[in-house]
Formats: C-alpha cells, structure tokens, sequence
C-alpha cells in the first residue's frame, strides 16, 4: 500500500467538482482512498482522520487543491494522479486540440460559427435562465438542458421564445433529435417519418429505439422539459412543437410522451393535435390513463406501446397491445426462477438509471403487486415491500454524475439489495447512446453476479430481469451489451415495460403470471 | 489610463460606499470562472463580478452585461446607475414572527443534499457542538466549535464557511445580538484569515459583521411564507452546493434556538 499526492497551487474547484474527481479517481485500479479538498486546516484534519495526510497534504495551504491517493502499488497510484492531472486540464487541452480558441461567451459563439440557430445551454441553474434568454434575444432556438431553472423563468422563457417564433426546449431537456442531428443522451436512430414531443428523456429514448427496431425513424424529436404541460406553463413549448411537425412535411405521425398533463392542458394538446390532421399517439404514463383510440388519435399506456401503435399506423395496420413478445419463453422463463425462488417473502427491487423507465415499471408493478405496495423515491409511490428507486432523482446525483454516467451508486444498491433476504428480482434498464457510458453493462455485470451468488450461498434464487434501450448503431452496441448482461444471469426482455411484467410475475401471486401468461406458468 | 468601464447593475450598499473613491481594479484577477470574477484589493479585500441577477456575495458586484472583456487589463467600474442593496441582516422586531416565517422557508421535507464533507464523523462533531453551544448561548464554546468548521468540506468556498455563514444569518436576526461580541467576532475572523479559503475568509468576515449575499439576505428578511419560501429555492441553487450547505447550517441554527427561552 503507498499514498501519493499532488498540490495545485491557487487552484480552485466547486464542491461538485472535487466530490466528482474524487469518485473518479476512487474507480481506478488498486485505488483504496483518495481525497480531493482545498489544504485548509479543517480538511488536513480530514485527511489524516483517513489516513491520507502526507508530509505533502500538511504543508499546503489553504488556497492549495490538494489530490491524494492511496491505492495497492505505487505504479496505480501515480496511474491515479495522472487520471487527476489529466481530468483538470482536460477542458484546456480539448480546446487546443480543437486548433481553435473555444468560445468563453454566447456572441463568440455565434461569431464563430455563423449561420448556427440554436444554443444548448447546460451551466448551473442560476444562469441557466440568464444564457437561455440570451440567446433567444438573438434569434436562436434554446434547448435548455440544465435544471433547477425556476418555474416563473421557465414560464418566461417560453412566452419569449413564442413571441419570436422559437422553440425553447427544456429546462431539464437530456435528448432531441432536430433535423437529424442527435443532442444530449441520445441513440443512434435512423432518420423517418415520425416525429416526436416529450416531456420525458428516458421515455423518448425508449420508444425511438423501438422504432428503430421495427425500421421506423424519427423526422424530429423536440424535448420539451417536465413541467411543460403543468397548468403554470400552459404546454407552451408541446403546442409550439406540435404546430412545427404539423407544418414539417417529413413528419407523417405524432408521438407524444409525457407523464399526465393538468386536465385543462391535455384537452388543449389533443385538440391540436386533431386540428394538425396528422395521425397521432399519445402516452402520458400515469394512472387512470386508459388506452383507445379515437379517430386520428390513440392513446397508450406505456412507451412500447406508444412505439407500436406509432409503427402499425405508420403502415394503416389495427394496433393491438401485446403483454410479451414471445409468450412461450416467457412462460418457460418465468417458472424456472419462480421455482428457484424458494420460499418467504418475495419482493421487487427495481434499481433503475432512466426516471420515466423507473416511473413506467412503477406503473405496470403497482396494478399487478398490488395498489401501495411498490415504495422508492418517485412522485406517488407507496410503502412497500417492493421498491423502484430512480436512482438518477435530483436528491441522489447531487455531487456525483448521474447514474447513466456512473455506475457506482447502482453497484451500492445491488449489493444493498442483494443482502436483503425476501430480494427475489432485480429490475433493471440499461441505456445505451451518445453520452451514455462506454460499457453500462459492463459496469453492472460484475455486481449483478455477486448478487446472484450471494442469493444462492444463502439458499435462494434471486432474478435479475431488465432491458436495454439502445440500437445496434449506437456507440456500446445493443448485442453486445444484451450479450453482456445475459452472461451475468440477467433475462433481457426487449422493452422495460416486458421487464417490469416479467419481474412481477416472478415475485407476485401465481395469479399474476396465470393472468399474463396463461396456463400454470 | 482608465480603462474599460464596467457598468454596474448593483452592489452592496456598504461596499459601494468604499468603491466610491477607488473604483478601479486590480489588473490581474484573482480568481476566473465561467460566471463569475474574483479580484483581491492590495488591502486584501475580495471583489467578486458577476452578470446580472442577485449579489451572490456581500462582496459582489452585479455588472450590467458580462462578457470576455472582464479578464484581464486595466478596468474601472462605472458605479453611476448602480443600485446599492443594502445586505445587513438586522434582528426581527418581533421575535416570534420571524421564527414562523423562517421555519416555512426553511420546511422542505427533502432537504437538498449538502458537500459529503459535512457528513464525516469530523463534520457531524462540530455540527453539534455548535448547535450546543448557539441552545445554551454559550459563546466559548460557539467559537471552539465554529473554529472547528472553518475550512472544512470540499468547494470553493469550503463547505463548513457556508454552513457557518447559514448559522450566523439565523443568529444575526433572531438571537437579539448574541453571540456577535467582540470576542467572537474576532476569534472567527483570525481563524479565517488562515484556515479557509481566500473567498471563504471573505464570506466569514462579512457574516460575523451581519452582511450577507441578497439570497440569504432576502430569505432572512423575509415578509411573507411564499417570500421566504421563493428566497428559500433561490438560495438552493447558489453554487454547486454552498445553497445547500448553506441551508443545512440555518436549518441547523433555528432548531436550535428552540431551545432557548423566548
């Protein structure tokens, strides 16, 4: 064991910054320890209450970063403050590697860059609302991905953005594909004929890799942020971007995802929506949204569904809802574990990255699990003994990077669940994409099989049930990280609403998978 | 030569007194951020710039646009149309009524989560200590754990400055003077001068003598619940998580002056 450190002289980092470095520098090989703090008094005392202040740490001073690693050999540790040195200067380094000076403001920006119509604005949340009118003041659409932006500025916002004819896309917006060029958290998909609005990152990744799945593209994707169709904000930006695809000849169909607007909104969307004359789904997941259609218009009750009825009206074809691709392994699948499950208590952990997958396995758990049964940390959720976690919640990535980045925070869950005796299924989605980690699957495959063996050390089987949404284009590859994760055990289902139904026939009453399934599954 | 002029939206009423007569900067900074420019006064004294928006610092200066020009050469501010906030935070007339609404802005059932330095065993020692200490009006002890804080946590500001900083904004308004003796106020502010941050040492100065940045300043004033709460998720936002550090640290000092007779 050996403990390396570096100093940066008048180097100065936000708190998130240094929670950020120091989590990363934790993930590398043979690193035990490491600490990134200023050198003041308080945070040597730190250092050494973890048996990190070197003779280095001690004399800095408080205007001083001060990085230190403890890892297995001195090789990993010098590997480690490498990592750290090239991490803080990675910003300047990408800039000259550009070959260009990097623009500092918004005018420069468009200075560069001439012709450009839109700025994605992602600084803290307190200037968010600064920047994003900037740049609407001069002509540019905003797709807005930082959040805590305040709801009066959001509503603002977007009343300038319709004044001009804009489109101000977020706060909070991850993912949007405008004229085929994919923004934020977003898979690689073809180009096609339907056009997307959402409320909903996650959700629209969901259904435009199943529509690449099944040889449908998207025209446009437009991200409108969640509180869009709130009754404060009126679904200004989801009317904005409806009338846009209604006048964009390339967009054939609708979709809009979202979770339930106030009554009053949704009567306004779908009235639009018939006045555009385009055919339209629309998938507000929530309860008490029941699915029908009704001329143009069908509405669904989960995202597979929404990229279904999307594909068969895209080709005039009646859309039915099914509850498993393939019933028959399904049926197979589902007894083997319930038989391996052994006896007590069972209950579903579902762990997820994505909030609205989180929120839509909520939704398929509830009604087959029984009403209040499901807790976790989402709007409405009850008291257990099953829980969803959206393990990306604002309160859980606060001075760490969000759960489709980092996986630690998912592996502490899964080793935490596991541990608990009645865990009989692990729920869990996978998201591939431009700005996804590199290996997601990977990143969890390792714990993923800890839990099972330590199930079966403790004398029970425990599922893992999941889904990955991605496409064989993006950067990870769907087969291989679906081949990843079902060499560590997991039973991939092609969408996460099969995965939630799949766990909750495993873990529910016989009459759950009879229900679904048929016969004596 | 005087420079570039940099028109000012706002500053603080007590800094903008000392500007007056010297409003020229410093040629080099000491500090640059994306949103934000620190400068140090040969006095030692912080200047922070910044856009448009509210003072994020007693000490802060609100320009009327923000651009590139403000990293470098010789700059003078142009203070002619600026308005002076005044930051103090002065004690509640009435008592009872500042606690009520202190208590609806600061009721957040989730609170947001602070710098992970707060949360070592170390941290958690002083944190009580201090809610101790401010229960039983007990300013030796106040200044032994406050001391303990100074520096402490990860940031720019170091995470112990700005729960400290929350701390003695509840104190300024509701503990009728107390513990703002001479004695504290100059134990924490040569503790600070070399056991924090040059910027987190600016924040302390200013807190111990009852200024504060406008979002604390408007969340302790408040007139109203929905001020307090609006003041509330302003002050949330500030910083990566000096908001939050700072909220936990009012939260903090408030549930302890229950304690204490009214």
């Amino acid at each position: 064991m050996t403990t390396r450190t570096t100093l940066r002289r008048s180097f100065y980092q936000d708190s998130v910054a240094l929670m950020g470095l120091a989590r990363e520098l934790r993930r590398g090989a043979g690193v035990r320890e490491t600490a990134a703090l200023m050198g003041t008094s308080a945070n040597q005392a730190l250092m050494a209450d973890a048996g990190l202040l070197t003779d280095e740490a001690r004399a800095a001073g408080p205007n001083d970063l001060v990085i230190v690693v403890r890892a297995d050999s001195a090789a990993e540790a010098e590997a480690a403050l490498a990592r750290a040195e090239f991490l803080l200067t990675a910003r300047r380094a990408r800039g000259e590697a550009s070959g260009r000076r990097l623009p500092r403001t918004l005018d420069s920006a468009v200075r560069q860059l001439e012709g450009a119509n839109l700025a994605l604005v992602s600084v803290p949340g307190v200037f968010a609302a600064a920047e994003a009118r900037k740049a609407l003041r001069r002509g540019l659409h905003v797709m807005l991905f930082s959040d805590n932006v305040a709801l009066e500025d959001e509503i603002a916002l977007k009343r300038q953005a319709a004044e001009r004819g804009l489109l101000l896309m977020g706060p909070d917006c991850g993912t949007a594909y405008l004229g085929g060029v994919p923004l934020g958290f977003a898979n690689a998909v073809p180009r096609g004929r339907i056009g997307l609005v959402a409320a909903s990152g996650t959700g629209l990744q969901q259904v435009v890799t199943l529509l690449a799945a099944a040889g449908e593209g998207v025209s446009q994707a437009v991200g409108v942020g969640g509180r869009d169709m709130s009754e404060a904000v009126g679904a200004a930006m989801t009317l904005a971007a409806l009338d846009a695809l209604g006048a964009d000849p390339a967009t054939e169909l609708i979709v809009v995802v979202g979770k339930p607007p106030a009554p009053a909104v949704r009567a306004m969307v779908e009235a639009r929506l018939r006045a555009l004359g385009k055919p339209a789904v629309v998938a507000m997941l929530g309860r008490g949204i029941a699915a029908g259609s009704s001329g143009a218009l069908t509405t669904v009750t989960t995202l597979e569904d929404a990229a279904a009825a999307a594909v068969a009206g895209r080709r005039g074809r009646a859309w039915e809802p099914h509850v498993f691709s393939d019933p028959a392994a399904a049926r197979q699948r589902v007894k083997e574990s319930r038989g391996a499950r052994g006896p007590g208590a069972a209950a579903v952990r579902g762990l997820f990255a994505g909030g609205t997958l989180a929120y839509e396995a909520l939704l398929v758990l509830e009604p087959l699990l029984g009403a209040g049964t499901v807790g976790g940390n989402l709007s409405g959720h009850g008291g257990g003994p099953h829980r969803v976690l959206d393990l990306g919640a604002d309160e859980l990535t606060v001075g760490r990077a969000h759960p489709m980045l980092d996986a630690t925070l998912r592996v502490e869950e899964i080793e935490r669940a596991a541990k608990e005796p009645d865990t009989t299924v692990l729920l869990v989605d996978v998201v591939l994409g431009h700005g996804a980690a590199p290996d997601p699957a990977g990143d969890i495959a390792p714990a993923l099989e800890a839990a099972r063996r330590h199930a079966r050390a403790h004398g029970r089987g425990l599922a893992v049930v999941g889904s990955v949404v991605g496409t064989a284009a993006d950067p990870q590859g769907l087969a291989a990280q679906t081949a990843r994760l079902e060499a560590a055990g997991v039973w991939v289902l092609p969408s996460n609403a099969q995965a939630a139904r799949a766990a909750a026939c495993i873990a529910g009453e016989p009459r759950v998978a009879e229900a679904l399934l048929g016969g004596s599954a | 030569m005087i420079g570039t002029r940099l028109r000012v939206r706002a500053l603080g009423a007590k800094l903008a007194a000392r500007l007056e007569t010297e409003p020229s900067l410093p040629d080099r900074p000491h500090s640059v951020f994306e949103h934000a420019v620190n400068f140090e006064a040969a006095d030692g004294a912080l200047l922070t710039l910044h856009g448009p928006g509210p003072l994020a610092a007693p000490f802060a200066i609100a320009l009327e646009s923000w651009n590139e020009d403000l990293r470098g050469g010789p700059r003078t501010l142009d203070l002619g149309g600026a308005a002076r906030v005044d930051l103090a935070i002065r004690p509640a007339r009435n008592g009872v009524t500042a606690r009520l609404l202190l208590a609806a802005g600061l009721a957040e059932p989730r609170p947001e989560p602070c710098a992970t330095g707060l949360g070592t065993p170390r941290a958690r020692d002083a944190r009580a200590a201090l809610s101790r200490a401010i229960g039983v009006r007990d300013a030796a002890d106040f200044i032994d754990a406050a001391c303990g804080l100074i520096g402490l946590g990860e940031g720019l500001t170091p995470a112990g400055d700005d729960y400290l900083v929350g701390t003695l904004a509840i104190l300024h308004r509701l503990a009728e003077g107390w513990p703002a003796s001479g004695a504290v106020v100059r134990a924490l502010t040569a503790r600070a001068v070399d056991a924090t941050t040059t910027v987190g040492a600016a924040f302390l100065r200013h807190a111990v003598a009852g200024q504060f940045s406008e979002p604390l300043r408007d969340l302790t004033m408040a007139k109203s619940p929905s001020a307090a709460r609006a003041a509330a998720a302003a002050l949330a936002r500030m910083g990566a998580t000096s908001g939050a550090d700072t909220l936990a640290g009012m939260r903090a000092a408030l549930a302890a002056l229950e304690t204490m007779p009214a």
